[in-house]
C-alpha cells in the first residue's frame, strides 16, 4: 500500500520523506515495522497518555469500555485527537468525548461531528478554567447548527485543529456562550472575508448614555440582565476595543469560522480565518500581538506557522506517527532509535512547533551533550528558521543557547547568533519584536570587541533587507540615545556601508536609500512604528510644505501615524522617503504610477470616525489629474466604500464628511486614467480605538 | 431608439403579465435594477431577497421553497408585486465578482446588516424596510408568516399613503391626519414631511400624534439628557423631561424612559440623590416589564439600596488555548 501511494503521489517533498521514513525503519528494526502500525501507535499512544487510572476510570462508568473500544477501532477518530495540536488533560478530555459518545453513538461515522467534538474534548484540556458544561453547550450548538444549515458553509471543510478555535472562543467568555452564539448567528451573519469588520456593529463609546465611564463597572451594570447575552447588550449599549473585537471574533465563531481576539499595547484586537489557510487581523492597530487563543505560543508568526503545519495533514500525520514510534522506543530503553525517529519527525514535518519541543524535551530527559544540540541548531537553521524565523528564535533561546552555554565561548556565541540571522532574508510570517533578540544576542557577548564586532556584523546583514533594514536602524538610534557620538559613528558607518554599493558618499544619501526601502516594507508589513521612526529621519531630505490654505476639519488629525501604500511605490516619479509628509502637516511629496486605475492607499494611525479629508495636490501643472479621483473609506483595507468625488483640478480639495461620519482605518483615493500626485493627505475625526 | 436587451426583457415579462392578468400577481426580474424599473412601471411593490448562494444554505433555502415557490405567491395577498434577488458572494473570482458587482449595481447595502434578508421598497424605490436576523426566523413556516407580513404591512403603507393623499385632495384634514398618524406609527421608513405634515394638521397635537411620533430612540434621549446635565443644563433638561411627562400622549413605555433620563439627570447632580431614585422608583412603578421599568430597576439595585453590586462580565477569565 505504501509503494501504491508513492506511484499516486507526484509531490518530491513527499516521496523523499517516505523514503526517509523506509529507511528509519529499516534502521529501527524490522519487528518494530511489523508490530507498529500506525493504528497500534494510536492506540498505544492514547492509553499512554491517559494513563492506567484514567483508562480504569472510565472503564467503570456506564458503557465505558464500549466507549474506549469505538474510539481506539476508529484509526481517523484517534489520529484527529492526536495529531491536531498538544493533547493536555486525557482526564477531561475523554470522559467529554464519552459524553458526546453516550449521547449518540453514531458520532464516530459522522465525520463533522466528531471532529467537533474531538476540538471541543482538546480545547477543554487546554483549559481547566472552562467547564464541562459550557462547553457541551457549546458542541451541541455547532452539531445542531449545522444539522439545521445554519452555519456557513466552509464549517462543513474544517480541520480539528482549526475548530480549536471555535470550541475555545474570543477572550470574553460571556461573548460565547450558547445564546450568545444564537444571538451572533443571527445579527451578524456575513460571507466569510467581511467578518474582519464586524466589530462596527458594536458603536465606540467610552461613556454610555447614562454617562458611565466604560474602564469602571457602572457602563453596563443598568443594562446587565435585560439583554438575551452580552454581544446584544454591547450593540445596543456600546463599547471600546474589549467589546468590539471580542464582538467581532464571536461573531465568525458563531457562523463556524476559527477566529481569536487579540491583545495590543492598550488595545484589543482580534484574527478572523478569512479563507481556507489565511488569517487576516482585524481591528488592528499595531503588529504586537498577543493571541488569546493559541496552541503553541501566543504571537502571531506562531499562528502563521500552526497554519503552515496543519496545512499538510498528510505530513502531520507521518510526522506524528514517528512522534508516536519515538515515544515507544523510548518506553522500552531503545534511546538511539527514539532520537533517530525524533529527528525524522522533525524532518518530515519541521514546521510542527511541538516536535521540536519535544525533541528538546526528550534530550533533556536522556542528558546534554553538545554535539546533540549542534544536531539540533543545525535541523532548525535548515529547516524552521528561514521561513519561520520566530518560532525559530524561540526554540534557539529556550533549548539551545541554554542548554549548550557552558560550552559556549564569546566567539561561538557570536557565530551561532549571526548563523541564524543568516538562514532568513527579512521577516518571513509578519513583523516581530527581533530588536529584542539582537539586544539579547549582544547581552550574551561579553567581550567588547567581539559585542561590536557583532553589532556592526548585524548591521551589515540587515542593512540591505528593507523590512529589517528600517527597524535595525531605528533600534540602534534608541539603543543609542542621548549618545550622539554613538549615533555619529553609526550614521559614518552606514555612509561608508552604503557608499560600496553605489548610494552615495554622505548621510543624505544613506537615509534617502534607507527611506525609500524601508518605508514601502514597513508600510506593507504594517509597521508603523518604523515607518514614523523612518518617515521622521528622512525629513531631514525636504523642507516642509507651507500650510498656508490648509482648513483642518474638527478632531483628531487620524492620518498622523499612519502609513502610505500606492501603486507602483518607488517608481520614476515617486520619492518614497517623501510619504511620511504627506499624512503629516509636514507636507511631503507621492506620486502613482500609470497604470488602468492608479491608487494610494493610507493606513491611518488610529481607526476612527471621519468628520473631513484635506487633500492638496502638487504645486505646479497637471493638478487636473485628481479631478474625479474616488475618495473611498474601508474599516479592513479590503472592503471600500466611496465617500467622495474629487472635483476639478486645485490644490485643495476639502471633503466634509460630518454628516456620514464614516468610521475608517484606511483611505483609498483612486482614478481610471491618469497618475495622481499630492502633497498632502490629511484625515479628521474622533479616534475610535 | 435604442433598444437594450434589458429593456426588452422588461416588456416581455410585463406583456406577460398583462395577457395572465388575475392570476399572475409576481413579477419575478433578474436583478435589483430591472427590479426596481418593473416596479416603478407597475407602481407595484419591490421586493427584495438578499442571500448568498455559495455560503448561506439557509438563505438558498428562503430562496428555492419560500421566495420562488408558486405556493407562497398564492398565499400573498391580490396585487401586483415585483420580485428580485441581491446575491452576496464569498470569496468570488476576479470575473465572478464583477459580474455579481454589474447585476447587484443600484442596490445600497447600507441598510443590511445580517443576510440573509427581505426588503421591501415603495414604488419610487424608497426603502421600507428590511426583514433581517431574529425577525427572519430559522424555520420555514415562521420566516414564510413574517415575510408574507411584512409585504401585507407594505401594501398597507401604499394603501394608506393613497388615503392620506385622497383626504388632501378632498379638503378632509380629519381623515389625512388620521392616516397620516397611522402612517408614521408603521414600523416602515417614515414619509419625508410626515411630521411637519401632521404639526400643521394638528398644530396643538390635540390627538397627540405629534408627540409620540417625535419620541426618540431610548439611546439617544438618555446621551442628550446626559449631555446636556454634564454641560451645566441640567435645569433645562429636567424641565423639559417634566413637560414631556405632564403630557398624556406618551405611552406607558415611553414615560417610564422619561423617568429614567429623568433619574439620570439628577444622579449626575450633586445632592440630588433622593430626587434620582424617586425618578427610578416610579420608572419601575409605571412599566416593570419595559425596558425602560427594567433599566431602573438595575440602577436602584446597583446604586440605591445596599444589595450587592452587580458583577459585569467583560470577560476576566484568563485564556491558555483553543
Amino acid at each position: 500500500m505504501r509503494q501504491g501511494e508513492i506511484r499516486l503521489r507526484l509531490d518530491k517533498k513527499l516521496i523523499l520523506t517516505t523514503l526517509c521514513f523506509c529507511v528509519l525503519l529499516a534502521s529501527t528494526g524490522a519487528q518494530g515495522i511489523a508490530e507498529h502500525s500506525q493504528h497500534a501507535m494510536l492506540r498505544h499512544e492514547l492509553h499512554r497518555l491517559a494513563g492506567e487510572k484514567v483508562i480504569q476510570s472510565i472503564k467503570s462508568t456506564e458503557q465505558g469500555s464500549a466507549f474506549l473500544d469505538a474510539l481506539s477501532n476508529s484509526e481517523v477518530w484517534l489520529s484527529e485527537l492526536l495529531d491536531s495540536g498538544p493533547v493536555k488533560q486525557p482526564r477531561r478530555i475523554l470522559p467529554f468525548l464519552q459524553r458526546v459518545w453516550l449521547d449518540d453513538n453514531t458520532v464516530c461515522q459522522m465525520p463533522v461531528n466528531r471532529s467537533m467534538a474531538t476540538a471541543c474534548g482538546l480545547a477543554l484540556g487546554m483549559n481547566s478554567r472552562l467547564a464541562e458544561e459550557w462547553m457541551w453547550q457549546r458542541y451541541l450548538y455547532f452539531r445542531d447548527n449545522w444539522d439545521k444549515k445554519l452555519l456557513n458553509t466552509c464549517y462543513g471543510n474544517l480541520s480539528t485543529w482549526e475548530r480549536r478555535y471555535l470550541a475555545r472562543g474570543p477572550e470574553y467568555s460571556s461573548y460565547s456562550t450558547a445564546e450568545a452564539l444564537v444571538y451572533l448567528r443571527d445579527r451578524v451573519c456575513l460571507p466569510r472575508e467581511r467578518y474582519v469588520s464586524a466589530h462596527s456593529q458594536v458603536n465606540y463609546r467610552s461613556y454610555n448614555c447614562l454617562g458611565g465611564d466604560v474602564q469602571r463597572p457602572e457602563y453596563y451594570i443598568p443594562f446587565k440582565g435585560i439583554f438575551t447575552c452580552d454581544p446584544e447588550m454591547a450593540v445596543e449599549v456600546g463599547g471600546v476595543c474589549g467589546a468590539l473585537s471580542n464582538l467581532g471574533a464571536a461573531a465568525a465563531i458563531a457562523a463556524g469560522i476559527p477566529a481569536t481576539s487579540m491583545v495590543e499595547p492598550g488595545h484589543c484586537a482580534f484574527a478572523v480565518q478569512t479563507e481556507p489557510g489565511k488569517w487576516q487581523a482585524a481591528n488592528s492597530v499595531s503588529w504586537r500581538r498577543g493571541m488569546h487563543s493559541w496552541m503553541f505560543r501566543a504571537t502571531w508568526p506562531s499562528l502563521m506557522l500552526e497554519q503552515a503545519c496543519f496545512a499538510q495533514p498528510e505530513l502531520v500525520r507521518r510526522a506524528g506517527h514517528l512522534q508516536r514510534l519515538a515515544r515507544w522506543h523510548e518506553e522500552q530503553g531503545e534511546i538511539i532509535a527514539a532520537d533517530k525517529a525524533l529527528t525524522e519527525a522533525t524532518k518530515t514535518q519541521p514546521l510542527n512547533y511541538g516536535l521540536w519541543q519535544e525533541r528538546a524535551a526528550f534530550v533533556l530527559r536522556q542528558g546534554n551533550t553538545l554535539d546533540w544540540w549542534r544536531n539540533y541548531h543545525n535541523d532548525i537553521l535548515a529547516w524552521l528558521a528561514p521561513a519561520h524565523e520566530e518560532p525559530a528564535w524561540a526554540l534557539l533561546t529556550n533549548y539551545v543557547y541554554k542548554n549548550s552555554e557552558p560550552e559556549l565561548n564569546d566567539a561561538r556565541r557570536v557565530a551561532l547568533f549571526l548563523a541564524y540571522m543568516k538562514t532568513f532574508s527579512d521577516f518571513g510570517q509578519g513583523r516581530w519584536e527581533i530588536e529584542k533578540a539582537w539586544s539579547w544576542m549582544l547581552d550574551q557577548v561579553k567581550e567588547v570587541e567581539l559585542r561590536n564586532s557583532l553589532e556592526l556584523q548585524l548591521a551589515e546583514l540587515t542593512i540591505p533587507r528593507p523590512g529589517l533594514g528600517a527597524v535595525f536602524v531605528v533600534w540602534k538610534k534608541e539603543r543609542c540615545a542621548s549618545d550622539l557620538a554613538a549615533w555619529k559613528s553609526f550614521q559614518d558607518w552606514l555612509v561608508a556601508h552604503l557608499s560600496k554599493g553605489g548610494e552615495g558618499g554622505n548621510i543624505e544619501a544613506a537615509i534617502r536609500s534607507l527611506g525609500r526601502t524601508g518605508l514601502p516594507a514597513a508600510a506593507q508589513s504594517g509597521d508603523l512604528e518604523s515607518y514614523q521612526a523612518i518617515g521622521q529621519l528622512c525629513t531631514r531630505l525636504y523642507k516642509a510644505t507651507p500650510t498656508a490654505g490648509i482648513v483642518p476639519f474638527e478632531g483628531e488629525l487620524l492620518t498622523a501615524g499612519g502609513a502610505i501604500n500606492l501603486s507602483g511605490i518607488g517608481e520614476r516619479y515617486d520619492t518614497p522617503e517623501k510619504h511620511w509628509g504627506v499624512l503629516n502637516t509636514y507636507g511631503g511629496a507621492l506620486h502613482t504610477n500609470s497604470e488602468a486605475t492608479p491608487w494610494i492607499e493610507v493606513r491611518l494611525g488610529n481607526f476612527g470616525r471621519l468628520n473631513g479629508l484635506v487633500i492638496q495636490n502638487r504645486a505646479g501643472s497637471y493638478q487636473g489629474r485628481a479631478d474625479g479621483a474616488r475618495v473611498l473609506v474601508s474599516l479592513d483595507g479590503k472592503k471600500w466604500e466611496q465617500v467622495a468625488v474629487l472635483q476639478g483640478g486645485k490644490m485643495f480639495y476639502r471633503i466634509d464628511l460630518g454628516d456620514s461620519k464614516p468610521q475608517a482605518g484606511w483611505i483609498r483615493i483612486e482614478r481610471d486614467g491618469q497618475c495622481l500626485h499630492f502633497a498632502r493627505i490629511l484625515a479628521y475625526g474622533e479616534r475610535t480605538n | 431608439m435604442n433598444c437594450s436587451s434589458r429593456t426588452i426583457a422588461l416588456w416581455i415579462s410585463l406583456a406577460a403579465v398583462l395577457i395572465t392578468n388575475c392570476q399572475a400577481k409576481v413579477i419575478r426580474m433578474n436583478s435589483y435594477a430591472e427590479g426596481l424599473e418593473a416596479a416603478k412601471l407597475n407602481n407595484a411593490i419591490l421586493v427584495v431577497l438578499v442571500h448568498g448562494s455559495n455560503w448561506n444554505t439557509w438563505g438558498e433555502q428562503l430562496n428555492t421553497e419560500i421566495f420562488k415557490s408558486s405556493a407562497f405567491e398564492s398565499s400573498l395577498p391580490d396585487a401586483t408585486l415585483v420580485f428580485a434577488d441581491v446575491d452576496i458572494l464569498q470569496s468570488p473570482g476576479e470575473a465572478e465578482k464583477k459580474a455579481n458587482e454589474t447585476r447587484n449595481r443600484g442596490w445600497d447595502s447600507k441598510a443590511v446588516y445580517t443576510y440573509p434578508a427581505i426588503s421591501v421598497y415603495a414604488p419610487d424605490g424608497t426603502l421600507l424596510s428590511t426583514c433581517q436576523g431574529s425577525a427572519l426566523p430559522e424555520s420555514l413556516a415562521l420566516a414564510r408568516s413574517a415575510i408574507h407580513d411584512l409585504i401585507a404591512l407594505a401594501l398597507q403603507y401604499e394603501n394608506l399613503k393613497k388615503q392620506a393623499q385622497k383626504a388632501y385632495a378632498d379638503n378632509d384634514a380629519q381623515r389625512e391626519l388620521q392616516a397620516l398618524a397611522e402612517l408614521g406609527a408603521m414600523p416602515l421608513t417614515r414619509l419625508p414631511q410626515l411630521l411637519e405634515r401632521i404639526k400643521t394638521l394638528d398644530p396643538k397635537d390635540a390627538a397627540g400624534h405629534a408627540a409620540r411620533l417625535s419620541f426618540p430612540r431610548w439611546n439617544n434621549l438618555l446621551a442628550d439628557i446626559t449631555k446636556r446635565t454634564q454641560g451645566g443644563q441640567a435645569a433645562e433638561a429636567e424641565a423639559e423631561l417634566n413637560t414631556m411627562l405632564e403630557s398624556k400622549a406618551y405611552s406607558r413605555e415611553q414615560r417610564a424612559l422619561l423617568l429614567v433620563a429623568l433619574g439620570n439627570c439628577h444622579r449626575l447632580q450633586k445632592d440630588h440623590q433622593e430626587q434620582a431614585a424617586a425618578a427610578f422608583k416610579k420608572a419601575l412603578q409605571v412599566a416593570p416589564d419595559s425596558f425602560a421599568g427594567q433599566m431602573a430597576e438595575r440602577i436602584l439595585s446597583a446604586w440605591y439600596q445596599d444589595h450587592a453590586k452587580q458583577s459585569i462580565t467583560k470577560g476576566q477569565d484568563k485564556h491558555v488555548g483553543p
